[in-house]
This record gives structure tokens, C-alpha cells and sequence, in this order.
């Protein structure tokens, strides 16, 4: 259950009225359906990455990657990316959520996008360790 | 007449033609709107929809599920989250494109 565990615990943070209120539509990876704003949007990605045992008693622990991909409106630019990713502090850096502890984060501007010139793509990371099953 | 319906009607024509080598699918449509952290789920409506096509080709690699060229006719829009029944066999649609006038559509089945 820990995979599973660490995705609730992460997901469910997009649902709160905090996230909510920001008004930045948000969509997890393997989403195909419409958006709501296809000049600004978010694909979310949780990607457990290693795993180990932290006490002798064999409680395992799971790192890995929240990864958050911006798109905003190519031309304008990155004060937006910048906005968003504050937005992102606020609801993840240094938050502890279940079991699952967020550390602190970093973003990887990557220009426009390949795909649709028309937006410019930024990745919002932020490394998480989940205790526990 | 416009040539726009001369060709609709060439279409029809066509379709009409091809006698028993045309068949009647059912296309489940579900049309995603969004998706909802809270419950994790996708939100979407589905609808059912007609359709008639013409199976062009099948292929399969040794030890792997099959793709199937189909042309429909008419103008339909799908997605990856449609499924089309034909003959009993459930396909997955994993592309597609139109030209106004009729659908050609790759489905995909596990083996």
C-alpha cells in the first residue's frame, strides 16, 4: 500500500480549497481529457523512486520525486512560472502529509515546449520520503 | 449541389456498395472533462453512439494483440477513452484521423 498510500497523500493536496483557490487547472500525468485552460495548466507526477528499511524492526521508507510540469503561455515571460511555483512552495515545501514527508524544492526551466510552441514548459520538483507502508 | 454533398453523397454511395462488407458498430463515447484529486477518478459523461465502418486490415506481431485499420463513415470524434464494439470484439481506439467525410481509425486489442 505504500505506493498507493504515497499518491493519496499527495494527490489529495490538489483537492483542498488552498489549491483550489489558485484557480491553476491541475491534472495528474496519463490525463487525456479535455482542460479547462490549454494556455495554463499543471500535469502532476509522483515517481517513487528507492526504497529502504530505517528502523531494525524492518519500517520501510520510500523516497522519490513529486515532479510538477508548468505550462503557461509562450511570449509573456516567466514571471507566471515563477508565480505558479510559489503556489506550489506553499502547498508542498517542508509539509508533512500522512506519513509522507516533503522536502524542498527546485525548478528546471525548459523553454517552449516541443510539442506546442505555443506554451513554455517549466518542471516544479520536490523530493518526498514516505514512511510506512 | 455543393461539392461538399456531392462528396457526402459519393460517401454514401460508397458505403453502400460494399453490401455485407460494411458493419455496425457501437462506439462508446466518454467525453473527460476533468479529473478530481479528492476521489481520484476521472469525471466525464459516456454515450453510445452507431456508427457504420468497413474493417480494412488486421495485423498482429507473433506473441503480441493486433491492430485494425477501419474506415467510418462520417465524422466522428475519439478519443483514448472510447472503446468501439464490433462483431462481440471490444477495440481500443489508439488513433485516428478524418477528412471531413469519413473516419479512418487504428484499434488496438490485447491478445
Amino acid at each position: 500500500m505504500a505506493f498507493e498510500n504515497i499518491l493519496n497523500n499527495i494527490e489529495a493536496q490538489f483537492a483542498t480549497p488552498e489549491w483550489s483557490a489558485n484557480k491553476i487547472a491541475t491534472y495528474p500525468v496519463n490525463y487525456q481529457g479535455s482542460k479547462s485552460n490549454t494556455n495554463e495548466y499543471c500535469l502532476l507526477s509522483v515517481m517513487p523512486s528507492a526504497s529502504d528499511y530505517y528502523a531494525y524492526d524492518a519500517k520501510k521508507s520510500t523516497k522519490g520525486l513529486v515532479a510538477v510540469k508548468i505550462f503557461v503561455k509562450a511570449g509573456e515571460g516567466s514571471k507566471r512560472t515563477m508565480i505558479i511555483s510559489d503556489k506550489l512552495d506553499a502547498l508542498l515545501q517542508n509539509k508533512t502529509y500522512g506519513t509522507t514527508e516533503l522536502g524542498t524544492s527546485y525548478l528546471t526551466v525548459e523553454g517552449l515546449d516541443p510539442s506546442n510552441t505555443a506554451l513554455y514548459s517549466a518542471s516544479y520538483i520536490i523530493p518526498f520520503t514516505h514512511y510506512g507502508e | 449541389m455543393s461539392l461538399k454533398a456531392r462528396v457526402a453523397q459519393a460517401v454514401d454511395k460508397a458505403f453502400n456498395a460494399i453490401g455485407d462488407l460494411k458493419q455496425t458498430g457501437t462506439l462508446k463515447v466518454k467525453n473527460v472533462g476533468s479529473y478530481d484529486f479528492a476521489s481520484q477518478t476521472t469525471k466525464g459523461s459516456v454515450s453510445t453512439q452507431t456508427i457504420e465502418l468497413f474493417i480494412e486490415s488486421k495485423k498482429s506481431k507473433s506473441g503480441e494483440g493486433f491492430t485494425t485499420s477501419a474506415l467510418i463513415k462520417g465524422v466522428v470524434d475519439l478519443e483514448v477513452y472510447d472503446t468501439l464494439t464490433v462483431g462481440g470484439v471490444a477495440y481500443n481506439i489508439t488513433d485516428y484521423s478524418d477528412n471531413g467525410f469519413v473516419t479512418e481509425a487504428i484499434l488496438s486489442k490485447e491478445k
